[in-house]
């Protein structure tokens, strides 16, 4: 760094060393003794590069040190609060300005981040709020649904609205800055039972098989049971959707395989399934319509619990999908 | 049995009133929320709905004021689903937790296993029709001195049959009914519980009790005579 400081210095030496000449012709002129008009040139000349080569060094080093800091700093637009005071004037100008800037950077993010959180909070109301009808609806078709078969069909597309609106609101949790779940030991059974018995309509409908007996009812996982459960309703709507008629739950070694016999996942759209947004070529039918959210959503939450998932398909080979969901093997999670 | 709801929507209320009500309980519900709290111990229910969400005072409080003075089961209907309100609900002493929009079916379910744990021993369920009657607490079907013993399926598929009469049930809501108790049959595995179900009723002198409507499900069709 001195050499390219030195270098940015050059006009000023430069100057002086027309000065030092302009000098010495003065002093030959006036008829110095050619020995002291060297002597003198050779002293202001060394003296005015030991001065430029000290301001250098001590610059040097206070930019070395604030690199460094600066790459050591994981948010960087907090670097004026570590960084060290400059004793010279320029270097004080440019702090100034990194203070303005940042400050604006920060105030300007704590609002956008006040603006989410808010969001996120007033989706999570909203969906609260919209459950009232949607049960009082739901009621009344239950209570007329032997007279009048229309309510059936109320209460199918009522429970397609309670499953958007369950996405929608587990899309505003999974990004919740603070942790909104708590991790215990859940009967994993129970739990893929309840997610089966709540979609007991659309699956007899479907006439779709599900078989979980190789699960047994003791086996525990580390998990949030309602975040669990969530994840378990997108992975079944996903097998239905893509032509499953028969489910598989296996568990093992704190694995749980969810296997269909579906119409699989092509090769290449196999690793971006989790992607948001994302349909690959089964999402683009017609019948599917498919957003890219549900996946992405199973994937984050996934995350956020610290459970491992894979898919595993084979399009060719006509064997469906399986879903692997490996869970923590203690609750160590829950304390961080 | 007396049920308990407390809940402000006016809409849920009424239809909750009136679904309770077709299954055979007594319902009761306030509809001011200034002192739900001795409403709840004036009443004496046998079990309490209770939304957590209401004016005045916080389900949470509520839960734990009818707890310090009573024992009656309560089951928590909430639309905030998240573990914590659960845990919380459950610390407060409610005995379950149910999430709204409510599955029915389910939160009928939760009912009866709740007052069965509460008052094992204060009645038998039994439902009785045109001279059959089901006692579901041993799991018999009788008719005057003849009696068999019901599966768990065939009991499931004759209580939802009898519960209710004269109308025609189709197979998915029965398979739906058999999915509440965690088993999944498919369609072959009703056809062979409901030809079971109908020999056990032959031999019991009750054949026909089942009637089946060709494309459109069974129903349990009792003449006004039989009854009578």
């Amino acid at each position: 760094m001195i050499i390219l400081l030195l270098k940015d210095k050059r006009p000023f030496f430069l100057v002086s060393l027309i000065t030092a000449v302009a000098c010495a012709t003065v002093l030959y002129v006036l008829a110095c003794p050619i020995q002291l008009v060297f002597l003198i040139s050779f002293l202001y000349l060394a003296g005015t590069l030991f001065a430029i080569t000290a301001e250098c060094l001590k610059k040097t080093i206070y930019y070395t040190t604030f690199s460094k800091t600066l790459e050591q700093l994981e948010s960087k637009q907090l670097i004026c609060e570590v960084m060290e005071e400059p004793d010279f004037y320029e270097g004080e100008i440019w702090v100034q300005a990194l203070r303005a800037a940042s400050k604006s950077m920060n105030d300007t993010l704590a609002k956008n981040i006040i603006e989410h959180e808010e969001y996120r909070e007033y989706i999570e109301l909203w969906v609260h709020e919209i459950k009232t009808p949607i049960s009082a609806t739901k009621l009344i078709c239950e209570n007329n649904e032997y007279d009048n078969a229309a309510f059936s069909d109320v209460l199918f597309e009522l429970s397609n609205i309670e499953k958007q609106v369950e996405r929608a609101l587990f899309y505003a949790r999974s990004s919740a800055v603070e942790k909104d779940y708590v991790i215990k030991e859940i009967h994993i059974k129970e739990l893929i039972h309840s997610v089966i018995r709540k979609n007991a309509k659309f699956l007899i409908a479907g006439k779709i098989r599900i078989d979980s007996s190789d699960i047994l009812s003791e086996s525990m996982v580390y998990s949030d049971g309602k975040w669990m459960a969530f994840i378990l309703q997108q992975l079944l709507d996903n097998s239905v959707k893509y032509g499953a008629k028969t489910v598989e739950y296996c568990f093992s070694d704190h694995t749980l395989e969810i296997s269909d016999d579906g119409i699989g996942i092509s090769e290449g759209d196999l690793s971006r399934v989790f992607e948001r947004g994302f349909t690959g070529k089964n999402g683009r039918t017609d019948t599917a319509a498919a957003t890219g959210m549900g996946l992405y959503l199973v994937k984050k939450l996934c995350d956020k619990m610290g459970l491992g998932i894979e898919l595993v398909s084979n399009q060719g080979a006509e064997q469906g999908t399986t879903v692997r969901i490996v869970f923590p093997k203690n609750s160590f999670l829950s304390f961080t | 049995m007396k049920i308990l709801i407390i809940e402000d929507d006016p809409t849920i209320r009424t239809e909750l009133s009136e679904l309770l009500n077709r299954y055979g309980y007594e319902t009761t519900a306030p509809e001011e929320f200034t002192d739900v709290v001795n409403f709840a111990l004036k009443e004496q229910p046998h079990l309490i709905l209770l939304d957590l969400g209401l004016p005045v005072q916080d389900g949470y409080h509520i839960c734990r004021e009818i707890r310090k003075q009573a024992s009656i089961p309560i089951i928590v209907v909430t639309s905030r689903n998240t573990e914590l309100d659960e845990l919380m609900s459950m610390n407060l002493g409610a005995d379950d937790f149910v999430t709204k929009p409510y599955h029915v079916q389910i939160l009928l379910v939760r009912i009866e296993n709740l007052l069965r744990r509460s008052y094992k021993n204060t009645e038998e369920s039994v439902v009785e029709l045109g001279g059959v009657s089901l006692n579901r607490s041993r799991s018999m079907v009788s008719k005057g001195d003849m009696s068999a013993e019901l599966t768990k399926n065939e009991q499931g598929i004759l209580y939802l049959l009898m519960q209710n009469e004269g109308r025609i049930i189709s197979r998915d809501r029965i398979m739906e009914e058999l999915w509440e108790s965690d088993e999944f049959v498919d369609d072959n595995t009703l056809t062979v519980n409901i030809n079971r179900l109908r020999k056990k009723l032959e031999q019991i002198g009750a054949e026909d009790f089942i009637t089946t409507k060709r494309g459109q499900g069974y129903a349990c069709i009792v003449s006004s005579a039989a009854t009578k």
